[in-house]
């Protein structure tokens, strides 16, 4: 069989152009890439601390919305601070009750109390007066059991009917629909001791503890031991909380919660931004390969680009997350101080580039003493060589003290740090906000979650600043898969139980909510921060208002039983029932609801 | 949608779906038997057939304890079609299996889809279809005129019979509530749930919810619009077959529509979809067909004779399976049997109403060969009506208590005043009263007459002694003479006494003592013309007026029974709604009279309609200035309208099963089907003496709760036009009495009144509670309905102290 010339012409044209097809896109990407870069560096700040509406800008001694009661000391109300700015509700601070009353505000329309700061029958008859004033009050804890047996005037406040025992243990809890995010949740090993209260007639419950055997006992769901619920005295709303939700941030969402509870609609900001962050990955070099290799069968550092790198991209391209790595350079920084090789860095670089993510700086290494110092230094000098184009403009500081890396942050001389526009704070650091400025420049974001668990008392925070903020920041320290110290640190175990979790606990959040990077989360939340806004309803109308607007903004409408639809100035979806994420394109936005119908 | 826009729509489905049933598919299944017949005759035909095939399948079904879903689709749908697919095709068996294989074979090779095969296989039914929907179209080109003024007439009936249902939305009368429910039962496959009952109409309903997933409330409140318009036309149906005008028939229906001539008692059940007005429907059929017997027999007989004598009796006869007279006879015994399953009341008038066609084809009827046939027919029909309801009975089921109640009236003439709603007690008391002095002034005359028949005969024998028998016979002549002479007078009298007696028992039938008498004196001249005309000539015609004639003159004797020492078969007011049914009919045989007197020597001739038609217009003209229209209906006051539209907006928005309503009675049946029910004095009593502990909870999502701002006057009535008879609006002096809880007697009267009280100020109290929660769905002045989404895994405890219920140491608080 012969081939005519011109069939082989034809053909060889036609191979060299899928050849020049295939090879072009990738010697494109070789040729054009700028992954030694950061274009976010390059980039102006468009809102600083002085932009955005903190405590305060909020705090009105005279017309303040939301009266807190609770002393400097006290978390519970610092608490409560901290969501009034992100409510962007005027507020005030009190000592005491007695003291809130004389400087009663005409706009007041909040009380937020604690048992530290009700615990004598003055203060009930404060409360007493203050329901005269349809002020709704919320007890972010519950007073002395002893004093409320004794005072008959705080049960008919808390719509108590009596006391069954001041310390029964449930086994569990269950959080019902329409409360926080995440809809009705059964927590079969959240277990709490706590005051078994039997309620009057007119409350509400929102949140009762399990019982073990309920079935046998013949104890109906209206009878379990209540942790969260409303009363209605008659003249205004009492929120109870029978637990120590408050004792972290886990409070804000059910504040919000509660607020919306007791009004025909409730509109709030919301960052929107969904984030994962993996800490101390890229990881850049080849320490404790002979650990590693025992286990994997891999030097570290080609198990991190052979097989995690593909695993992570795989598992985020799945829930369509997006990454954030905060890269590791060293752990150990005193046994030896081996060169890091360029083609390491320009890998994780380019790889990232190509899944248009984002770089930090990790502050972890794994030895115990105080070479924090040496880290940032050799940091800064490595990468000075290595990719001195590159600016870091986040930092992840993991377990390294705020003294030590606070300096580097207002230094005036250049360091890796010296740039740094974000901050990712760990979740135990419950002592800062969530979101805050950092000073003017920088903002300080917490971690939500840890990617490789997920404990009833995580999933329960993670809703609740979910419904608080629309904020989530899952971290996945890989520490420990460089330093395992167990089967629990394998990484076919880790990898399996992070897609566990990214396609269960937050999957249901996707729905409303963003990915993002950390670069754009850090753009939104500066956002959120920033504006301020005011609404009101006209029939089935409600109007939004922004101030210090940039651009765009999101927003939370939440309402007893209703939907959009119709809005102008932006647009909407729908979260869950009766609750719609707003994304605002313009300074004034008007919605258009009804009625639901099933 | 509106409620108007729904209940149009509602309106519309229902008719169509009948008429579908009832008159399009029956005409293709008998396309050909129907063939050459003319629209009337074969509308009337596909109508009690359909009924009766229908009305059996469904019986057979549920007697028989078959599953009434697929079997009863495949009997009631799928076998009719494949019989009128067969029919119209007229293919053999044989060819027909062949046809059916090779379908299925051209589908499974993949030659043909099933749309293709579809396509050839109903070529033929569509186009019979086709050819009859063009059937019409050539009618009513043909009949525009006449068209016309049925369309318009029709079109009047809808809209005055709807008026209550489009404006009110709800059940007009407490019946309605019963046969839903019975209907309702029939959806769980039990037929006579409360016994025993003809249940034709009941079979008819439920079909039509079953076939067309029509909800069962909606049928109810629109179809007694729809069947009014199929009962109304009954009587032009009847009157195209005895009169000699074709417009006159249409003045039947005029005379029944338009004039204010009729007590609102007689005309207003119309409007409702109830089962005696649903076998009205089948009473003209009865004479109709009885009619068309004797003239076919009357015919066959004759050509039967001509044939004999020519001797080619051997080829006439085998043209026939069945002969026409015998079909006549059929459809007669099938109308008759449809009246006894539908509703037993109607056979007793479809029984006056045959044996007044017998009296006036006598001597005709005494012939073995025709009274035969009619006795046979009459016994089979009431054996087929009589069947379903034998096994019903056979299978353990006991009478249902109307048929008592109905065979005690019978036999006493009263009815119960707690089931005869409309029945005016004083009116009745009245009504005895008049009875007892007729009575008295009947016995007066009776001894007073027998005192001069004594008196006489002494008399006359004193005198018949002395004359001679030359004398006597001259006597007996010049007597003979004089009352020969005397019988007009004589006959006049006699019917002068009895329209006046009757005057008085219509009383309260017939608006207008002159129409009264007008329409007695019409009878008299009916049955006085028919008489003389059939001696003349023997012609059906004479026949036919002096039938419908002595058919008016029963339905009076009902009421008059008394008088005459009759048994009274049934009440006043009931008997009433027949003699109305059959004043049309006197009327437009009266003008038909008239007509053929005129335009006999023309021979009827199409120009000879102007006059007929140009007293319809006179008449209508006259009847509007004179203001003497028909006023509309009245509607008993039994729910709210608002109660109803939150029904059906309820059932249309919310999940099956996931809701509840805290009401009265009157929605349980209605949304039985979608939702659960708690009836508000159970729900108010629980908390009456409340305590801390007191609990009440509804299990479900969704809770809605129906208060009457200004609370019913329960089972009053009033005019359509105005706002039902309510109490005025709740007060906290009502909230503040006490009621009985026990059971359901707190919603009638004042204690209704009381009960929706405190049912107010129960939701005020507890929407200060839950103001969030608790909302309002609907509200209209005189309704408020609110609505509460519970968390079903912790829900409410709706007992409060809502300041009208006693607490526990049983002081008011």
């Amino acid at each position: 069989m012969t081939i005519s010339r011109s069939n082989f012409i034809a053909m060889s044209v036609t191979m060299l152009a899928i050849l020049f097809l295939f090879q072009f896109s990738n010697l494109s990407v070789l040729y054009t890439s700028k992954a030694t870069i950061n274009h976010v560096a390059e980039k102006d700040i468009k809102i600083y601390a002085q932009d955005s509406i903190h405590e305060k800008t909020l705090r009105d001694d005279l017309m303040y919305e939301t009266a807190i009661i609770g002393t400097k000391n006290n978390f519970e109300a610092d608490l409560a601070v901290e969501w009034c700015v992100y409510q962007k509700r005027t507020y005030t601070r009190f000592d005491n009750l007695q003291e809130f009353y004389t400087n009663t505000s005409k706009n007041c329309s909040l009380l937020i109390v604690n048992s530290l700061v009700v615990d004598t029958f003055q203060d009930i008859e404060v409360l007493e007066k203050v329901c005269d004033y349809k002020i709704n009050i919320i007890f972010t804890s519950l007073p002395d059991t002893e004093l409320i047996e004794e005072s008959q005037k705080l049960k008919d406040i808390l719509g108590i009917h009596s006391l069954k025992t001041d310390a029964y243990h449930t086994t569990g809890m269950t959080i019902y629909e329409g409360f926080l995010l995440g809809g009705t949740t059964t927590y079969q090993k959240l277990k709490k001791t706590i005051p078994y209260f039997k309620l009057q007639s007119g409350i509400k419950a929102y949140i009762v503890g399990d019982i073990k055997d309920q079935k046998q006992k013949k104890i109906k769901n209206e009878d379990l031991p209540p942790i969260l619920w409303r009363y209605h005295t008659g003249k205004n709303f009492v929120f109870a909380v029978n637990t120590d939700f408050f004792s972290d941030h886990t409070g804000l969402g059910m504040l919000t919660s509660m607020l919306a509870e007791t009004k025909d609609y409730l509109i709030y900001p919301v960052v929107n931004a969904q984030s994962v962050i993996c800490q101390n990955y890229p990881y850049l070099s080849n320490e404790n390969t002979n650990t590693i290799a025992e286990k994997y069968y891999y030097e570290t550092q080609s198990l991190s680009q052979n097989v995690l790198w593909p695993d992570i991209i795989s598992i985020l391209d799945a829930t369509g997350e997006k990454f954030s790595g905060m890269i590791a350079p060293k752990f150990e920084y005193s046994n030896s101080l081996e060169g890091i090789s360029s083609n390491t860095i320009s890998f994780y670089y380019k790889q990232t580039e190509q899944v248009a993510g984002n770089l930090g700086i990790s502050g972890d290494r794994v030895e115990n003493g105080s070479f924090y110092k040496t880290k940032l230094g050799y940091d800064s000098e490595m990468f000075r060589q290595k990719v001195p184009s590159y600016i870091f403009t986040i930092f992840s500081p993991g377990k390294m003290p705020e003294e030590i890396y606070k300096p580097y942050l207002t230094s005036s001389k250049e360091n890796i740090l010296s740039d740094i526009r974000t901050i990712i704070l760990d979740k135990e650091n419950q002592t800062k906000p969530v979101l805050s400025f950092y000073n003017d420049k920088i903002i300080s974001m917490s971690n939500t979650n840890n990617g490789f668990s997920h404990d009833n008392d995580e999933d329960l925070y993670l809703k609740s600043i979910e419904t608080a903020l629309g904020y989530s920041s899952v971290s996945m320290d890989f520490t420990s898969v460089y330093y395992p110290s167990g089967k629990k640190d394998d990484w076919t175990k880790l990898t399996k139980d992070l897609s566990k979790y990214l396609n269960t606990y937050w999957a249901e959040f996707r729905k409303g909510f963003e990915h993002t990077t950390v670069t754009e989360a850090d753009e939104r939340a500066r956002k959120f921060l920033a504006l301020n806004f005011h609404s009101f309803r006209q029939g089935n109308t409600i109007n939004l208002s922004i101030d210090n607007f940039f651009k765009s903004a999101f927003f939370i409408l939440r309402m007893p039983n209703g939907r959009i639809t119709s809005i102008t100035g932006g647009e909407y979806k729908k979260l869950e029932k009766n609750i719609f994420v707003i994304y605002a394109e313009k300074k004034d936005v008007i919605i258009t609801i009804a009625d639901n119908v099933e | 949608m509106s409620m108007e826009i729904t209940t149009i729509v509602e309106l519309i489905h229902v008719f169509f779906a009948y008429l579908t049933c009832f008159f399009l598919i029956p005409h293709l299944v008998l396309n050909k038997y129907l063939k050459g017949k003319k629209l009337f005759e074969r509308f009337l035909l596909c109508i009690i057939i359909s009924n009766f095939y229908i009305i059996n399948m469904i019986f057979f079904i549920f007697l028989f304890h078959l599953p009434h879903n697929r079997l009863m689709i495949f009997l009631i749908i799928i076998f009719p079609a494949a019989v009128a697919w067969q029919r119209i095709n007229r293919p053999n068996i044989r060819y027909f299996f062949t046809l059916i294989s090779v379908s299925f074979s051209r589908l499974m090779l993949g030659e043909a889809k099933i749309r293709t095969i579809w396509g050839s296989l109903s070529a033929m039914p569509r186009l019979a279809l086709r050819r009859l929907l063009q059937s019409v179209l050539l009618h009513f080109r043909i009949h525009i005129v006449e068209w016309l003024i049925y369309v318009a007439l029709m079109g009047y009936n809808v809209w005055y019979h709807s008026y209550g249902t489009l404006h009110k939305y709800v059940y007009g009368t407490s019946d309605l509530i019963v046969h839903h429910s019975w209907i309702h039962r029939m959806d769980e496959g039990i037929i006579f749930t409360h016994g025993v009952y003809p249940f034709g109409f009941h079979n008819i309903i439920f079909f039509m919810h079953r076939v067309f997933n029509l909800k069962i409330v909606s049928i109810l409140r629109t179809m007694g619009a729809v069947q009014t318009v199929f009962i109304f036309s009954m009587i032009y149906v009847l009157l195209r077959k005895i009169c000699h005008s074709r417009i006159v028939p249409l003045m039947g229906i005029f005379f029944f529509t338009i004039p204010d001539f009729y007590n609102f008692q007689a005309t207003m059940r119309y409007q409702w979809t109830l089962p005696q007005e649903y076998a009205m429907l089948f009473l003209y059929p009865c004479a109709f067909f009885l009619i068309q017997y004797f003239e076919r027999k009357r015919n066959e007989i004759k050509t039967e004779k001509q044939m004999k004598e020519k001797g080619t009796l051997y080829a006439w006869l085998p043209q026939y399976q069945l002969r026409p007279s015998t079909r006549s006879l059929i459809f007669f015994g099938i109308s008759f049997a449809l009246t006894l399953a539908v509703h037993f009341y109607i056979t007793i008038i479809a029984l006056f109403l045959c044996i007044a066609i017998a009296i006036s084809n006598f001597p005709t009827v005494l012939n073995y060969r025709y009274f035969l046939s009619i006795a046979l027919a009459g016994l089979l029909s009431v054996f087929a009506a009589v069947m379903p309801l034998f096994i019903g009975y056979a299978e353990g089921n006991r009478l249902e208590g109307s048929l008592f109640w109905a065979l005690g009236t019978m036999s006493t003439g009263k009815e119960d005043n707690t089931s005869e709603e409309y029945e005016d007690a004083g009116s009745s008391e009245a009504e005895t009263s008049e009875t007892d002095d007729e009575e008295e002034i009947n016995g007066n005359e009776t001894t007073n007459t027998k005192k001069d028949t004594e008196k006489t005969s002494v008399k006359k024998g004193t005198k018949t002694k002395k004359k001679t028998v030359i004398q006597n016979i001259q006597d007996k002549l010049t007597k003979t003479g004089h009352s020969i002479l005397n019988l007009p007078k004589t006959i006049q009298k006699k019917l002068d006494g009895y329209n006046n007696i009757a005057m008085i028992y219509l009383q309260s039938t017939f608006t207008d003592e002159d129409f009264t008498e007008a329409i007695m004196w019409m009878m008299d001249a009916i049955v006085l013309l028919g008489l003389l005309t059939a001696l003349i000539s023997r012609k059906p015609y004479c026949r036919n007026m002096i039938a419908m004639g002595l058919y008016f003159f029963f339905m009076t004797l009902i009421v008059c029974g008394p008088f005459y020492r009759l048994p009274k078969l049934m009440n006043e007011a009931r008997a009433r709604i027949f003699i109305c049914y059959a004043a049309p009919i006197i009327l437009a045989c009266t003008v038909d009279f008239l007509y053929t007197f005129l335009f006999r020597a023309i021979r009827y001739h199409a120009s000879s309609e102007i006059a007929p038609l140009i007293l319809t217009g006179f008449l209508t003209v006259a009847f509007i200035s004179n203001d003497n229209i028909k006023p509309l209906n009245i509607i008993y006051s039994l729910q709210l309208p608002g109660e109803m539209y939150c029904d059906y907006r309820i059932m249309q928005e919310y999940p099956k099963k996931k809701w509840t309503l805290i009401t009265t009675t009157n929605s349980i049946e209605i949304v039985s089907d979608d939702g659960w029910v708690t009836e508000a004095y159970d729900f108010l009593g629980k908390m009456e003496n409340i305590k801390k502990t007191t609990k009440v909870t509804i299990p479900s999502k969704y809770v809605f709760f129906y208060i009457e701002k200004k609370p019913l006057m329960y089972d009053a009535f009033g005019n359509v036009t105005v706002d039902l008879p309510t109490f005025d609006y709740v007060s906290t002096e009502e909230a503040a009495k006490e009621i009985d809880f026990t059971d359901g007697s707190s919603y009638f009267d004042e204690q209704r009144y009381i009960l929706e009280s405190k049912y107010y100020y129960w939701a005020k109290a507890f929407e200060e509670k839950y103001p969030r929660e608790f909302q309002v769905y609907y509200e209209d002045d005189n309704f408020v309905c609110y609505r509460i989404i519970q968390n079903e895994f912790h829900l409410y405890n709706f007992a409060i102290d809502y300041g009208f219920n006693k607490q526990k140491n049983g002081k008011k608080t």
